[in-house]
């Protein structure tokens, strides 16, 4: 292990006293409670929306055949990841706006068409990726001498 | 950049981490820095979005406060060892006005800054005879919410930017704001900020 590492553990270890201390001397008790609930909350919708999708896309990734190069398979999971994170903020949002609210400056916006579009965007932005990786992978092969016709 | 097969690797997933968590801020943080502000696309406040150009974080109608209880009658009642004031809108219009930019900081997670003027809360105290170390009470005339009443500490009350607001942004408060006077200091969450002003005293 090497310094910078350590440094970084002791850092992270150092945050998560300091929170831990807070949380603790100025907290309630109930509100304490809630907190716990908040975050087996956030461990419940990582592990049980979050990665299971992305389990699937993996296997559907998979049963194409084609064996990615690795930076195509990483933007595919980043764009996932934001894709993710912004959808899960913005449900919620959706599901209040639908309720009503009887505060006319909260939860103005049109947050499902924005949502379509951010989704839209991140999509276009990862399949930009992948087609780069994918012609700088076939021209690599195509240079070693691979008998692969180029378009 | 990932080199062991399939897997996504340690960088790949910190940059799925960072990419998250950046793109979330950036496109909700405009709720609170002017510089965001163009790109806020999710957060449930928009800077500028309400009655005189500030969003409300409680409507008069939410706390139990109409147009015709904070019109006809009102005053504002000022107590302290030299007596008690009960002064009418139009009395607090009449007194010397300070003006302050301040924002207003909800607990919430938006914040917004706004002119306000209006007569300071120290003169209004020393008037009354309150010594200057003593913190406060201030009551609002709302009939909801866990924050009808809350106290206030000398070193705030004695700011000279704490204000008992009577106008916002150029214009007579509105009654989603806390009009006909409402508490406005600098450095206390938005909650603090009592509106619909009615009593002030020295805190038991």
């Amino acid at each position: 292990m090497n310094a910078a590492r350590r440094v970084l553990i002791a850092a992270g270890a150092a945050l998560v006293a300091i929170g831990g201390f807070f949380a603790v001397t100025s907290l309630t008790p109930a509100r304490l409670v809630w907190l716990g609930v908040w975050l087996a909350g956030a461990v419940i919708v990582h592990d049980g929306v979050l990665v299971p999708l992305l389990a699937l896309a993996r296997a559907g990734l998979r049963r194409r055949g084609t064996t990615w190069p690795p930076l195509a398979v990483a933007a595919i999971e980043v764009g996932f990841a934001v894709a993710g994170t912004v959808t899960l903020f913005v449900l919620p949002e959706l599901w209040a706006q639908h309720r009503g609210s009887p505060n006319p400056t909260i939860l103005q916006g049109d947050y499902a068409g924005r949502l379509l579009l951010v989704l839209t965007f991140v999509a276009v932005a990862v399949l930009v990726v992948v087609r780069v990786v994918l012609r700088g992978a076939r021209a690599a092969r195509t240079d070693s001498g691979d008998a692969q016709p180029r378009r | 950049m990932a080199r062991r097969g399939p897997d996504l690797g340690r960088r790949g997933f910190l940059v799925g981490i960072g990419a998250s968590a950046a793109a979330l801020v950036a496109l909700t943080a405009g709720q609170s820095f002017d510089a965001l502000a163009p790109l806020n696309l999710f957060a449930p406040r928009t800077k500028g979005a309400g009655p005189q150009a500030l969003p409300v974080n409680r409507t008069a109608r939410q706390a139990g406060v109409t147009d015709d209880a904070a019109r006809n009658g009102w005053t504002l009642d000022v107590s302290g060892p030299a007596g008690t004031l009960r002064l009418s809108r139009a009395d607090l219009d009449r007194m010397p006005q300070a003006a302050a930019r301040l924002p207003i900081a909800c607990v919430e997670g938006w914040s917004t800054s706004a002119d306000w003027e209006g007569v300071r809360l120290r003169d209004l105290l020393d008037r009354v005879g309150v010594p200057a170390d003593r913190t406060i009470r201030l009551e609002s005339m709302q009939t909801h919410g866990p924050y009808r009443a809350t106290t206030m500490p000398a070193e705030y009350a004695r700011d000279p930017l704490t204000l008992v607001a009577l106008r916002l942004n150029g214009e007579t408060l509105d009654l989603d704001h806390g009009y006909p006077a409402r508490i406005i200091a600098p450095g206390r969450p938005g909650v603090l900020q009592t509106k619909w002003l009615t009593r002030i005293r020295v805190e038991a």
